[in-house]
């Protein structure tokens, strides 16, 4: 049995290590990648420099090596551990395929949804381990879901991996809001006193801390499909594991919102490349402004010029970053409204 | 761009959708599951309540944005004497 003391420590290690390896290792993948000329133009800047594409290939190192030292540290958790990095391998897999040889939105969106293959395997072979159905909700404890449980099970891993996907769109906004989202996550864990959340979520944050310096504005780094289909993989594998899919909807609420407007808007799942008409303009200049066209697809960057008028990007990214702590604090209320319950 | 304007806006949006939900849950759970025996009613019941729930948020949605681009669109049309 782990102490609380040696479980804070534990963690500490874990968020160190994660953060520190990212850190390390980014600065190695962005010469990579410039090397084998993996680059794409930084469209929203008016001189359009060309920036290394595919930090995800950061992430996954780090995160494989933090998870390696968290089966020696908790080695009672090593099935539940395995089934997570199967999930975040599997999204990390089909993101990498499209930074490379770009997919189709249908292919992707099929592709990422088979990333919810090894939590059914772990349920299947661990049952008492890897335990499904009946997610914690405020005020109810336990719910009743069990048909829709099972209907929305497959879209338990592709809906956050592509949400965080389609809100990669500008400098740092994807490891900003997943580090809160992940935040968030920690505290619910904690105040749930789910050990499990506890070690997957610093995991995620650690790996996110560190990785965040490149990629913030201006970036020296894009994430590609890769990075952001793997921590918003990630994200939705901790929260099955450990029951906090609510905790998970609320924290992704901006991620969710922008998805549901895109998603309604051009009526199925389509890549971004596919889209004749875009969302917004960029002037010359580097000023944004919101496509007027009827015809245009909605999303939450549009709505936000539409609603506040032409901006530059950084004003963009710190609208996101401030709307994150709003779905970040009404997260971790849901949490405490849990605890109440 | 007017941020404040922007943050007010989306984040009185958010936390309208997070107070939906938790309706919308506590309703279904407190209320439909426990007052409805029939297992199959129950469930048809369930699922068609979250179906309204996004078919509503999806109206509101559109119906806001529309508002938006409508606006936009006046403004930025040159004025007729």
């Amino acid at each position: 049995v782990i102490s609380t003391l040696d479980n804070l420590l534990f963690c500490l290690i874990l968020l160190m290590f994660s953060s520190l390896s990212s850190y390390l290792i980014t600065p190695k993948v962005i010469r990579f990648l410039e090397k084998k000329k993996l680059v794409r133009y930084d469209v929203h800047k008016p001189s359009r420099p060309e920036v290394p594409h595919g930090g995800g290939i950061a992430l996954f190192c780090s995160l494989s090596l933090t998870l390696i030292l968290s089966a020696v540290l908790y080695p009672n958790y090593l099935i539940e551990l395995l089934v997570f990095y199967g999930v975040t391998t599997l999204s990390f897999i089909v993101g990498l395929i499209d930074d490379i040889k770009i997919l189709k939105g249908q292919t992707k969106t099929v592709l990422s949804v088979a990333a919810i293959i090894p939590i059914i395997l772990g349920h299947l072979i661990c049952p008492t381990r890897i335990v499904l159905g009946h997610p914690r909700a405020p005020f109810i404890g336990r719910m009743r879901l069990t048909i829709i449980y099972w209907l929305l099970l497959p879209f338990a891993i592709a809906g956050p991996a592509n949400a965080v996907n389609m809100l990669d769109i500008m400098n740092g906004i994807m490891p900003y809001t997943t580090l809160l989202a992940s935040t968030s996550l920690l505290v619910s864990s904690m105040l749930l006193g789910n050990q499990l959340g506890l070690i997957l979520s610093t995991i995620i944050i650690g790996d996110l801390l560190g990785y965040y310096p490149y990629n913030k504005y201006p970036s020296k780094i894009f994430n590609g499909d890769s990075g952001s289909l793997m921590i918003g993989a990630s994200l939705g594998a901790l929260a099955v594991l450990t029951r906090q899919e609510i905790i998970l909807l609320v924290a992704l609420l901006i991620h969710l919102l922008n998805a549901f407007l895109v998603f309604s808007s051009i009526k199925g799942f389509k890549e971004h490349r596919e889209i004749k008409e875009r969302p917004l303009k960029v002037l010359e200049d580097g000023t944004l402004i919101a496509n007027l066209s009827k015809t245009a697809p909605l999303s939450l960057t549009r709505l936000i010029l539409l609603i506040g008028g032409p901006a530059r990007e950084t004003d963009i990214i710190r609208i996101y970053e401030v709307l994150q702590w709003i779905s970040t604090f009404l997260a971790i209320t849901t949490a405490i409204f849990m605890v109440i319950q | 761009m007017n941020k404040k304007k922007v943050v007010i806006y989306i984040g009185t949006l958010v936390i309208s959708i997070w107070l939906s939900l938790l309706l919308i849950l506590i309703f279904i759970e407190k209320v439909l599951l426990v007052a409805i025996r029939n297992s199959l009613i129950r469930s048809v019941l369930g699922i068609s309540f979250y179906f309204i729930w996004l078919l509503s948020g999806y109206l509101i949605l559109h119906g806001i944005s529309s508002y938006f681009i409508r606006r936009n669109k006046a403004r930025s049309s040159p004025k007729s004497c």
